[in-house]
């Protein structure tokens, strides 16, 4: 199937049709949460714009810290969980007038801090591909949405790989384009400089339809770009021969005991021998190891110092679950305390401590000039490589076993973690599914240089051709 | 004994339609949230933009001031947490501020100071708090209004220089057009630094900082009590904390508020959602070359070009409409000093006796020169001339108009003149007798009389003259 | 190293309070973290890179024109206030100066 999309614009015919449509989706969509937990909200009423875009009348689901009018927002977290804004995001505003249905909003890891599915209010996410592992996240709810096939494609956003993560672990498409691509506004800041709108579907045809839909400059958001005038779904089925990508030696080079990491890395060279087979260069490429070895440390500083101060807006006072107390003091205290969940104030206790005064040298302002030195070599790279292709994870979607996989620890492979450097360099990236290890799918990433958001799709989808990926089909 | 050094910081809120970075309406409005937005509320998902008119308001003011001004904007987070500030940071900015290093010249009788500025920044204001007995209720019209603030150095050196600063800023400002700067709307507000040292020692002494000191009388009155307040400490061996103080305009005294102004750490980093503005060359150039003639260079003007006194000339520069009306008269063609006199007296007395602004007056340069020609060229007189300016100012008529509605030309000529004194020398034979007998000043008593029969029209240097000639005669 | 009290009094400053156990955790998520900021901060030549706080230069960025748009009506923005009184959300009497 090339697109889902496609598929479904064909059996729509008129008003009927898209209401039959939506109520079959709603009725998968209530099956997908006793299942797997994918949703905060299920819409309760139909609504639909007529319009003649190519979204007119698809269902699709968008993650629940997208800011939609007089429908609940949550971020998934207990400090929201009756906060209906008062205003729209662009992303909804825009998928609205293109005639596109909302099903529901998606489950996430809460507030967007965090990569396991499994700190939402409202529950942990399974993955439809084998409910006794996680998904993954933080849009976890969008990645299991799709996955089940109940939409053809959600909207979530990427901080630190949060759209390509759990599409790799669920056997999706997960696309993150440029940095400022897709407007911003109304959705809830975690890192401003790292957050980034993401798409997730079942092909790379659909995530280029829905870009195409909702890229643009939005006066409401200063970091968004000026269109680029690209139509992309036009160019992804471009021949890629001689084209020339790259992969670091130092992250794939990986020494492990972990049997699904080597199958994977024994997969990711199969698969690159086969792009090399079709005219595409692919060449390993050294990259400065203490960088590399960097790129947590840094992006838990850039990230907890951001989203601390982003969230000093949930105090209870305007909006928000308030809780009493004898001054305004105790009010927030109060609010916050119960609020948040244990793992978010670790966050933002550790955000607040690399802010402070004395240390914002040392821990903040350091963290960004190692951003800027990777960012800068990456540049370089770009310069002379069209893309960068890296296995999307090291192993697969971990298990539901109890283990402290939220607790920041010295054990991680920079395979679980090099998709930041996307976030980092506001890169295009996407995470497609190329191949299954232990019964479960594994993603490939594909990153290309600012601004080459046509690019990346159309390499991904030519490697998706190549690929010829059929587990993805997985029913609610 | 000691030496006092004040230090100010000064917020005004700009004049634009909408707020610094929310597009709502920017407006006083005495009603609760009637001028929300959003973003004011900081709604999860809101976004800051930048208003493009706040920043060129900002800039006049930074080139105004002489600073240097920053090639680009950047900003960033100021955090705390209070009611006031729904985001929970306020937008400042702290990396790169506008403008370093000015300087704005003060005048007096004596001459000028220069008073150094430090820097001079854009930021966004915060909610206001209503307070009732036993809840304070938050105003959210004001969250997000654009603020200018100026800081000086440490560097003026007595209550009456501070002053002088306040006043010429507020002037600089509302020539600029970038703000009312009206104090009972919270337009312009002060924080005060006051430290003591003594005579002979080169290092300052702790200061301590009042703030949110709302008019200039206040000013005046909080730094006179931390004067005293300070050298009755330094006298009796109290150490003076560094801290930061409230100021009550109905005891007219600071009090403590909390210690240790330093131990507030606001965690300042950059704003990510808003990318760095370059700030065009071209666009400062412009600003500069447009810039309207400030009050301190146009004193300097009227002092030395047009010979007035710096009284004169500052009170003709304490609302550009004045100045501009001053400029105007003159620049028709009447004399400085008549122009100034009719401005500085006359209307100033009429805008007193009728408890009105000068902006609330339809006066133009046209209708004061003609004014002041009609009596040059005698066609009216002095005492003529007060009330045509009177009507000319009630109705905004010309007063050429106004002469001849009210029938007033001056009679210059001379057979008519004649006419009038001879019936007065006729209807007063005993004046003309005391005059006769020596007691000459009796001629004031017949020129009144003259005046009256003749309705006050005579030009009474012709009139004394031919009184003059005709008593002799009798 | 950040002991339990200076935690807590972050904490505190952030307007929450944490979970006597989770002291513990956080405590050593900060060890973690600080062991890899002592690692980076060994880069060399760090301090002469100018810190990065934006993906990449965005080029001329446009400023928003000064026209006001039409106020929110305040009941409306204030639907999610859960304590409203005289027109807008209240807090106990705020004295000056805490």
């Amino acid at each position: 199937m090339v697109s889902n999309i496609i598929e479904l614009k064909e059996k729509l015919n008129n008003e009927e049709d898209i209401k039959l449509l939506f109520n079959e989706t709603i009725k998968k969509a209530k099956k997908c949460n006793e299942k797997y937990n994918a949703f905060v909200t299920i819409t309760d009423s139909y609504e639909h714009i007529e319009s003649d875009s190519i979204l007119n009348g698809i269902p699709y689901s968008l993650k629940d810290n997208f800011s939609t009018e007089g429908i609940l927002t949550t971020g998934s977290s207990n400090l929201l969980k009756s906060y209906v804004p008062a205003f729209d995001s662009t992303v909804y505003e825009k998928l609205k007038n293109a005639g596109a249905v909302l099903i529901g909003k998606t489950v996430l890891d809460e507030l967007a801090m965090g990569g396991t599915g499994t700190t939402g209010h409202t529950g942990i996410v399974k993955n439809p591909c084998n409910e006794s592992r996680m998904i993954g996240g933080s849009s976890s709810g969008s990645a299991a949405s799709v996955a089940a096939g109940v939409v053809p494609f959600s909207i979530g956003s990427d901080t630190g790989d949060s759209v390509r993560k759990p599409a790799s672990y669920s056997g999706i498409v997960g696309f993150k384009p440029t940095y400022g691509r897709i407007s911003r506004y109304g959705l809830f800041n975690f890192a401003s400089s790292l957050d980034h709108v993401g798409i997730l579907s079942k092909t790379v045809t659909d995530a280029a339809i829905v870009t195409d839909i909702l890229k643009g400059y939005d006066p409401k958001d200063m970091t968004s770009l000026k269109d680029d005038g690209i139509k992309y779904v036009n160019e992804i089925n471009n021949d890629i021969e001689g084209k020339k990508l790259f992969y670091i030696k130092e992250i794939i080079d990986v020494e492990t005991e972990d049997e699904d990491v080597k199958e994977n890395i024994k997969l990711f060279y199969e698969l690159i021998n086969k792009i090399k087979n079709i005219g595409v260069t692919v060449e390993e490429v050294s990259f400065d190891k203490s960088l590399l070895n960097a790129i947590l440390g840094s992006y838990y500083s850039i990230s907890c110092a951001e989203s601390t101060s982003n969230n000093s807006n949930l105090t209870g006072l305007p909006f928000g679950e308030r809780i009493e107390g004898k001054d305004y003091k105790e009010i927030m205290i109060n609010t916050r305390t119960k609020g948040f969940s244990e793992l978010i104030k670790r966050r933002f206790v550790l955000g607040s401590y690399i802010l402070k005064r004395e240390n914002q040298e040392k821990l903040y302002l350091n963290a960004l000039r190692v951003r800027r030195l990777i960012v800068e070599k990456m540049n370089e790279l770009f310069n002379k490589y069209d893309g960068l292709i890296l296995p999307s994870t090291g192993g697969i979607a971990p298990l539901f076993n109890g283990n402290d996989s939220d607790k920041l620890s010295n054990e991680y492979l920079l395979l679980e973690n090099h998709m930041i450097i996307g976030n980092f360099g506001g890169y295009p990236s996407i995470s497609i599914p190329y191949g299954k290890v232990n019964n479960m799918p594994v993603g490939v990433n594909i990153t290309c240089g600012v601004m080459k958001d046509a690019l990346t799709l159309n390499i991904a989808k030519k490697l998706e051709e190549l690929i010829e990926y059929d587990g993805g089909e997985y029913h609610v | 004994m000691y030496k006092v050094t004040i230090g100010l910081e000064v917020h005004v809120e700009l004049n634009t339609k909408s707020k610094m970075f929310s597009p709502s309406i920017n407006s006083y409005d005495k009603n609760i949230n009637t001028n929300i937005s959003v973003i004011d509320f900081a709604f999860p998902g809101t976004l800051p933009t930048v208003n493009k008119e706040a920043v060129n308001k900002a800039i006049s003011l930074a080139v105004a001031l002489n600073t240097d001004i920053s090639p680009y904007l950047m900003f960033d987070r100021k955090n705390y947490y209070y009611p006031d500030l729904p985001k929970g940071f306020q937008i400042t900015q702290m990396t790169k501020p506008l403008g370093r290093n000015g300087y704005l010249e003060i005048l007096d009788e004596n001459g000028s100071k220069k008073i150094f500025i430090h820097q001079i920044h854009i930021e966004e204001d915060s909610a206001s708090l209503d307070h009732k007995d036993e809840y304070s209720v938050i105003n959210y019209n004001r969250v997000g209004v654009p603020l200018v603030e100026i800081v000086t150095e440490p560097c003026i050196e007595s209550v009456d220089d501070a002053i002088n600063f306040l006043e010429t800023l507020r002037n600089v400002i509302r020539y600029l057009n970038i703000s009312d700067a009206d104090q009972t709307k919270g337009q312009i507000r002060c924080d005060v630094n006051v430290s003591l040292r003594k005579e002979d020692s080169a290092e300052l002494g702790v200061r301590a900082e009042v703030k949110n000191v709302n008019s200039f009388q206040s000013v005046r009155e909080a730094i006179e009590y931390e004067i005293k307040r300070q050298t009755d400490c330094l006298i009796n061996g109290i150490e003076i904390k560094r801290e930061t103080r409230r100021y009550s305009p109905d005891t007219g005294k600071t009090y403590s508020m909390r210690e240790k102004a330093d131990a507030v750490d606001y965690k300042y980093y950059v704003e990510p959602n808003i990318p760095k503005i370059d700030i065009e060359p071209s666009l400062i150039e412009n600003i500069k070359s447009n810039m309207i003639v400030l009050p301190n260079e146009r004193i300097k003007k009227y002092i030395s070009e047009y010979k007035l006194s710096y009284k004169e000339a500052k009170n003709l520069v304490r609302e550009k409409e004045i100045s501009n009306l001053f400029e105007g008269t003159v620049n028709l063609g009447s004399s400085p000093k008549e122009a100034s006199n009719w401005i500085t007296m006359k209307l100033t007395e009429y805008l007193n006796k009728n408890a009105l602004e000068f902006n609330e007056l339809s006066i133009t340069s046209e209708m004061l020169n003609e004014l002041i020609s009609l009596i040059n060229n005698k066609t009216i007189s002095n005492e003529q001339a007060k009330k045509v300016f009177e009507v000319m100012i009630g109705e905004s008529k010309m007063p050429n108009l106004i002469v001849k509605e009210l029938g007033m030309e001056q009679i210059s000529n001379e057979e008519e003149i004649k006419k009038f004194v001879n019936e007065v020398l006729d209807s007063n034979i005993d004046a003309v007798n005391t005059y006769k007998s020596g007691k000459t000043n009796i001629v004031g008593f017949l020129m009144g009389q003259v005046l009256k029969v003749s309705g006050g029209k005579i030009n009474p240097a012709i009139a004394n003259k031919i009184l003059s000639i005709e008593i002799q005669k009798r | 190293m950040v002991t339990i009290d200076e935690l807590k009094e972050y904490s505190n400053n952030l307007m929450f309070r944490m979970k006597e156990e989770e002291y513990e955790t956080l405590s050593n998520e900060f060890d973690t973290f600080l062991g890899w900021m002592e690692y980076i901060n060994k880069i060399e030549g760090l301090k002469d890179i100018e810190p990065m706080y934006f993906p990449f230069d965005l080029g001329n960025v446009e400023l928003r024109c000064d026209e006001p748009i039409k106020s929110i009506e305040s009941d409306y923005a204030l639907k999610n206030a859960k304590v409203v009184k005289d027109g807008s959300v209240i807090v106990p009497r705020v004295v000056d100066g805490e």
